[in-house]
């Protein structure tokens, strides 16, 4: 029923609308990608910090958020992104409906040339950006890296992940590496933009109370520059697979000044997104940790009292999947009991009738619940062009329907242990 | 059923009281996948002293004990409500605040049978000895998984700065000395005075006929032959005149320093009108002042005081009231020094006029976003008509509001006596 994406190509732009009436607010994202390598990926981070701090027409931080605030409280953000072996720069607006504020007319028209001066037409001065924002925006990045340590749940899932791919690209950190950062000049990095953002393909995705046809039109004239453009390549070629290996599993043993320990493990299977067994992959998480239902919930916490928290997580493009836990420190070998215990019990195919269709029935909940969010459809668009197979969410949804006992057996047989993590206490 | 047309939102809502007490709200998204119901109970963690029914004196139980019973309520004498939720391939959760507690589900399908769970085991406690025993286990995670959060002990700092040992200054979840103290009959007590439908709100949204899902609450409510109860009679012990100390600081493994900042609010209304309005003008004069688009805000980040997170935040009930300023910074001091600064003088010269009727805009803008939410508005929505407020009359109240009741607002708050900061700092 919702298959309503109107889209449209000229040289390096590509637009895709769905006009609806669902949703009161107009929801822009607008998206460049490369591959994730350690040359680029720091530069890459840093764009979108310095993008937002001025345009040839708003020089001035605080002179362009107010141009923003005036139109409604225009909402814009700009963040660098990483799915599997992709890096992006992702862009998004979020501007009110016309119609439902007084004398707003011609609001989204607005709304979008100054989203795309943000993106077209940033601040120069002598062939690079200008040096007092980019010096500042190093400064805040340097920091931002080094805080990463401050959320200990998000820095030891970061750990975990960054052992298991030390050697591939999805091991190197999303916002890049400090000793790298020294290097940035303002006129380096507006090299890195104009190759990255000018030369590369932009995807627009529009979402909300809007005319197709003038929305077309104005995508056309505000992203202009890119149409002049083609043959930018795509990103599909960069996406690598996680094989599963007989390697002997790495343990790793980290000590901070921590009241909780985290126990994190990475786990390889032999499936990923654009894989027929994907839907099954997907139904094998959700049986091991993806909900209050699941095996690691019920062993770790309901019947052992042993955590708050005991989940698995699923990184689709990778087909990798990391299972998250916070747990008194001295427990640490009884949790990675329980959890080794879980993955044997799905490799035997211990699993009930009721956790099949508890598991399939959350997980067609979360996808058409999912449906309820803008930028979903976008996401899976950008998936099916980095893997090459499109799925939408009714594709998924009857693809997890079709999902039997046999296939999630038959998935668990290809799910190998590889990284376990553990962040502790300083021993005394 | 009486049902109120916001024309200008496009919005209806319907709204019943029934016999037993209870507040029913149904708003229709017939464009919306989900269903989202809370169901919330005016009962939270600063209610820590107040009469029993059937009893003649104040009773004080354990802090953290709202929370506690939250986590219990999910446990039934047939097993585990997520269970029951799973089975019709629904996602249910709960939280506790300071004054409220909410359960909630989300769905696509089954809309009548997850109604019906979500409403007969919030209304069906079941507690023994042995389930609160293993409760504490999970719970002492809960709390060791703060304890390492800077955001939260930073948060939690600054408050009890404001309150010292108030219950506005206790930690939600309590400690793990305090729910060490738990017993059935304890919750049996808490359960029996504030779980009374005359003290609850239920809210619905979603692709919902309103008549339908009516008939269906109140046969529910009328089989449990609730009796109407006498007004709850709890005590909230008066608010120190003064901060409880003016500076707390904890160290933690992080590699920044955080601080929080801000004036207790001494314009505390019994009226909810004139809360709802005074909270408005707060909001209006501190994103004038601090928000993105001030002139402060982006000389604080370019003296590297402090990061793109600095933020502010205002909270007003009928009996405490704060604003919280603040975010990362390598010099919490001087942050301090130069934000407190600005707001002082401020008071003397007013809110720019343009800055007024540009935030204004932006105000009304982002509150068109929150109904593209079902989990925001039904949330939202909930807490604060539990406090009196209604949430769909905010627009109005922002097109209404006047640039001198803004500069009021602004000068009653910011009073030096009031001033109250946090501060979390890297272990040396």
């Amino acid at each position: 029923m919702h298959n309503e994406w109107i889209n449209e190509t000229a040289g390096n732009l590509h637009i895709h609308v769905f006009p609806t009436k669902k949703y009161k607010t107009v929801s822009v994202l607008a998206q460049v990608e490369q591959p994730l390598i350690r040359q680029t990926v720091t530069a890459t981070a840093l764009l979108p910090q310095i993008l937002v701090r001025g345009t040839k027409q708003y020089p001035v931080t605080e002179t362009l958020t107010q141009a923003f605030d005036e139109l409604y409280g225009a909402g814009l953000s700009a963040r660098a992104n990483k799915h599997g072996d992709v890096q992006t720069i992702e862009f998004t607006l979020q501007v009110a409906g016309e119609e439902f504020i007084h004398g707003a007319s011609g609001l989204f028209k607005q709304a979008m040339q100054l989203f795309g001066q943000v993106i077209c037409e940033p601040y120069v001065q002598q062939s690079g950006f200008l040096a007092s924002y980019v010096e500042t925006e190093k400064a805040l990045h340097q920091q931002r890296i080094e805080n990463l340590i401050n959320d200990k749940i998000a820095y030891a899932m970061e750990r975990c992940a960054q052992i298991m791919y030390a050697n591939d690209a999805y091991g190197i950190s999303r916002f890049g590496y400090v000793e790298d950062l020294q290097t940035l000049t303002p006129i380096s990095l507006y090299e890195s933009y104009q190759k990255l953002v000018l030369q590369g393909s932009l995807h627009v995705y529009v979402v909300g109370p809007v005319d197709e046809q003038a929305v077309k039109e104005q995508l056309l004239s505000v992203f202009e520059h890119f149409t002049k453009h083609s043959g930018a390549q795509g990103v599909t070629m960069f996406m690598t697979r996680s094989v599963p290996e007989a390697t002997q599993a790495k343990y790793i043993e980290e000590a901070m000044d921590v009241n909780q320990g985290k126990l994190n493990m990475g786990l390889r299977t032999g499936f990923a997104f654009p894989d027929d067994e994907y839907a099954a992959l997907l139904v094998y998480n959700g049986i091991l940790g993806g909900f209050p239902h699941s095996k690691l919930f019920l062993e770790v916490r309901e019947k052992e009292s042993l955590a708050y928290y005991a989940s698995s997580r699923l990184e689709g493009l990778k087909g990798s999947i990391f299972i998250q836990s916070g747990i008194e420190i001295a427990n640490k070998d009884r949790t990675q009991e329980i959890i080794e215990k879980q993955l044997l019990a799905m490799k035997r195919g211990d699993i009930t009738q009721d956790e099949m269709r508890f598991t399939k029935d959350g997980l067609l909940n979360q996808y058409l619940q999912s449906d309820d969010h803008p930028f979903t459809g976008a996401m899976l668009h950008m998936f099916g062009r980095m893997t090459d197979r499109r799925r939408s969410v009714e594709d998924l949804v009857r693809d997890i329907e079709q999902v039997s006992m046999d296939d999630v057996v038959r998935v668990a047989q290809t799910v190998n242990l590889d990284t376990t993590y553990f962040l502790r206490d300083k021993e005394v | 059923m009486r049902e109120i047309q916001y024309q200008q939102l496009g919005e209806t809502l319907f709204e019943e009281e029934l016999d037993n007490g209870l507040r029913v709200f149904i708003l229709p998204k017939p464009s919306f996948r989900q269903t989202y119901a809370c169901f919330t109970t005016r009962y939270g963690s600063i209610d820590r002293e107040f009469i029993v029914p059937g009893e003649t004196t104040m009773r004080t139980v354990p802090d953290g004990i709202a929370h506690f019973l939250e986590h219990k309520m999910f446990e039934e004498e047939h097993g585990d409500v997520f269970m029951d939720f799973a089975r019709y391939g629904a996602q249910a959760n709960a939280f506790t605040t300071f004054d409220a507690t909410t359960y909630l589900f989300s769905c696509t399908n089954h809309i009548e049978e997850n109604l019906t769970i979500l409403l007969d085991f919030v209304q069906r406690p079941y507690f023994t000895d042995e389930n609160v025993e293993k409760e504490k286990g999970i719970i002492g995670q809960e709390i060791r998984m703060y304890d390492d959060n800077p955001n939260w002990r930073v948060y939690f700092g600054l408050l009890q700065s404001m309150y010292g040992q108030h219950p506005a200054g206790i930690d939600i979840a309590g400690t793990v000395e305090s729910i060490a103290k738990i017993t059935k009959e304890d919750l049996y007590d808490c359960y029996h005075t504030f779980y009374h439908p005359s003290n609850m709100i239920l809210f619905i949204v979603g692709p919902v006929s309103p008549q339908h899902v009516m008939d269906l609450v109140v046969m529910n409510q009328e089989k449990k032959n609730y009796q109407r109860q006498a007004a709850i009679v709890r005590h909230l012990p008066d608010l120190p005149s003064l901060p409880d100390h003016p500076l707390v600081k904890a160290n933690l493994a992080v590699s920044q320093p955080r601080t929080l900042f801000g004036y207790r609010e001494i314009a505390i209304t019994n009226d909810p009108m004139a809360r709802q309005k005074h909270e408005a003008a707060m909001e209006i004069w501190m994103d004038c002042l601090l928000g993105k688009s001030s002139t402060l805000y982006q000389s604080v980040i370019d003296e590297g005081l402090a990061d793109a997170g600095f933020s502010m935040d205002y909270e007003l009930t009928a009996w405490y009231g704060h604003s919280m300023i603040g975010g990362n910074s390598n010099d919490p001091e001087k942050l301090r020094e130069r934000v407190t600064r600005a707001l002082e003088e401020a008071t003397v010269r007013g809110v720019d006029p343009r800055d007024f009727l540009r935030t204004k805009k932006k105000a009304m803008g982002r509150f068109l976003g929150l109904l593209d939410s079902p989990q925001g508005i039904a949330n939202v929505y909930a807490s604060q008509r539990l406090r009196g407020v209604d949430l769909f009359a905010s627009l109005k109240i922002l097109e209404d509001i006047s640039l001198g009741e803004v500069n009021e607002a602004l000068r009653k708050h910011v009073v030096e006596q009031q001033f109250c900061v946090s501060e979390v700092w890297p272990l040396s």
